[in-house]
């Protein structure tokens, strides 16, 4: 099973690296979205120390979600949901394995471009771990709500606007959760609390997501 | 008649909130209704055709 | 029992014998009520005559939460037992709840202008009555998401489940952000004494309200099935 797993995950990889533009203008989408931001918030300093760590999430989420609908697209294209249904393995498997590529694929970057993007928004050094904490845990709640999403609306019409319309009302607790996280480490009080309860609400949508999300691929395969 | 209508000045809050949701009760209803009266409508007239003689009922 | 009723036949008889009762149960406790909320009750003491707007607010309140429980459950016998019937009845539930959903909100906000002296507070409650309301959003853009409507009902059902079970999260952290941004000065509608004498016409609207809900419930999947049977009748003359 685990065998399973690993191959399912390089395959993922693999396709992901040798499209690397995909992830690279989700890269520049975020970044962009966090420089606007700064534009829009102006750049003096306390004010934007307040509201930069809005701006980060939002940018984040905005980077992520409209992209969940093409989360599928080389495994339909391939032909894969058929053979979906012949398949021996468990369906929730193959979803951990597609969930972790794409973290690992379109969340990763994102974290490691954050620490720029704190000096853009005027954040402290000392907000590093706790933000890369936080914003680590929600971004893998949203990309498994993503995969949720995205197969829910495999042959859909609108399919990108309605992953997003989907995924984003759930995505509530993991926001409240993460950005609390770094306000109470900016207002130096301790961030704990609210990552365990982050990591509760991701470790939630962990148990029942993979379930979900195969019933609603194997649905999307019987019906085409 | 006034002084009611005014509710010591919270009448217009009073009245729309009241307004919109009997409003939104009344179009619901009229809509459910009336789809359901063309729909029976139909089905009546499609019962019609199916009895009636002059179809072909060829096997 | 459920068994029982997944026989649409039989579900179009039960169903046609309870319509009569409940238009009249419905419009009779809407015109009372609006009467007994409206004018044969007392103002509040704190709060003045806007204390009306209860009377719609909270059973529209009730109705929005209840619907969407309602539409959780039968996507879960729709998955489960793979009941057709169960599949129309979320399908007819999630309009008004919906409708009951976006009232609550509005009626929320013209109860807080004249009280709280503004339109929309972030409490707990208003804001996570609004993710409902963006929950029956996307269970509607779901459920009508497809070119053929009957290939959007698995989806929008385990869509309903996740939303079910991810309820009492978002209730939790819209409650934990709103103790750590607590907005100053505000009247909290909890609070307040409900005077014996506003309960009747409380009850009133609550009952016209519920018998109409239920009343669109059966009637819309009475469309909705007659629509299927008519469907189905088309496609036999066609093919003969």
């Amino acid at each position: 099973m685990m065998r399973f797993f690993l191959t399912c995950l390089g395959a993922d990889l693999r396709a992901s690296l040798a499209q690397p533009g995909d992830i690279l203008a989700q890269l520049g989408f975020f970044v962009m979205i966090t420089a606007l931001f700064v534009l829009a918030a102006g750049p003096e300093g306390d004010r934007l120390v307040l509201i930069g760590l809005a701006g980060l999430w939002m940018a984040a989420l905005a980077s992520m979600v409209p992209a969940f609908d093409r989360l599928y697209e080389a495994e339909a294209r391939s032909g894969w949901l058929d053979q979906l249904l012949v398949s021996p393995q468990p369906l929730w498997l193959f979803v951990l394995a597609k969930v972790a590529g794409y973290y690992i694929s379109h969340a990763v970057p994102l974290l490691l471009v954050s620490p720029l993007m704190m000096v853009w928004l005027t954040l402290p050094l000392a907000l590093l771990p706790v933000l890369l904490a936080s914003l680590g845990l929600g971004l893998a709640g949203l990309v498994l709500l993503g995969a949720l999403g995205a197969a829910l609306t495999v042959g859909a019409r609108r399919g990108a606007i309605l992953a997003a319309i989907l995924v984003l009302p759930l995505s509530v607790p993991l926001l409240i959760f993460g950005v609390l996280a770094g306000q109470a480490a900016l207002s130096q009080t301790p961030a704990a609390p609210h990552l365990q309860l982050l990591a509760a609400a991701v470790l939630f949508l962990l148990v029942i997501v993979p379930m979900a999300t195969g019933f609603a691929l194997r649905t999307a395969a019987e019906n085409g | 008649m006034a002084g009611f209508f005014a509710m010591g000045g919270y009448g217009v809050f009073v009245w729309t909130g009241w307004g919109l949701t009997l409003l939104f009760v009344l179009l619901l209803w009229l809509h459910t209704e009336t789809r359901l009266a063309r729909l029976d409508q139909l089905l009546e007239q499609d019962r019609k055709t199916a009895e009636s003689p002059s179809e072909n009922q060829g096997e | 029992m459920f068994d029982y009723l997944a026989n649409p036949g039989r579900f179009m008889r039960l169903s046609g014998i309870m319509i009569w009762p409940l238009r009249g149960i419905a419009l009779a406790g809407l015109v009372i009520g609006s009467w007994l909320g409206l004018a044969g009750s007392p103002a509040d003491y704190q709060q003045g005559e806007a204390v009306r707007l209860m009377y719609v607010h909270v059973p529209a309140a009730w109705l929005a939460l209840s619907s969407y429980l309602m539409l959780g459950l039968a996507s879960l016998f729709f998955i489960v037992w793979r009941h057709p019937l169960a599949d129309i009845a979320a399908r007819a539930i999630a309009p008004a709840g919906t409708g009951f959903a976006f009232l609550t909100l509005v009626t929320g906000a013209l109860w807080g202008a004249p009280i709280w002296g503004t339109w929309w507070v972030w409490d707990g409650r208003l804001t996570s009555m609004l993710v409902l309301f963006f929950f029956f959003i996307g269970y509607l853009a779901l459920a009508n998401g497809f070119d053929r409507p009957e290939r959007g009902a698995r989806p929008a059902a385990i869509l309903a489940m996740v939303g079910v079970l991810n309820l009492p999260i978002v209730k939790f952290s819209v409650d934990w952000w709103n103790t750590l941004h607590q907005p100053a000065s505000i009247l909290r509608s909890g609070g307040m004494a409900i005077d014996p004498a506003m309960l009747w016409p409380l009850f009133t609207m609550f009952a016209g309200l519920q018998a109409f809900f239920l009343l669109m419930v059966i009637q819309r999947m009475r469309l909705l099935l007659g629509q299927a049977r008519l469907a189905r009748l088309a496609g036999q003359h066609g093919a003969s």
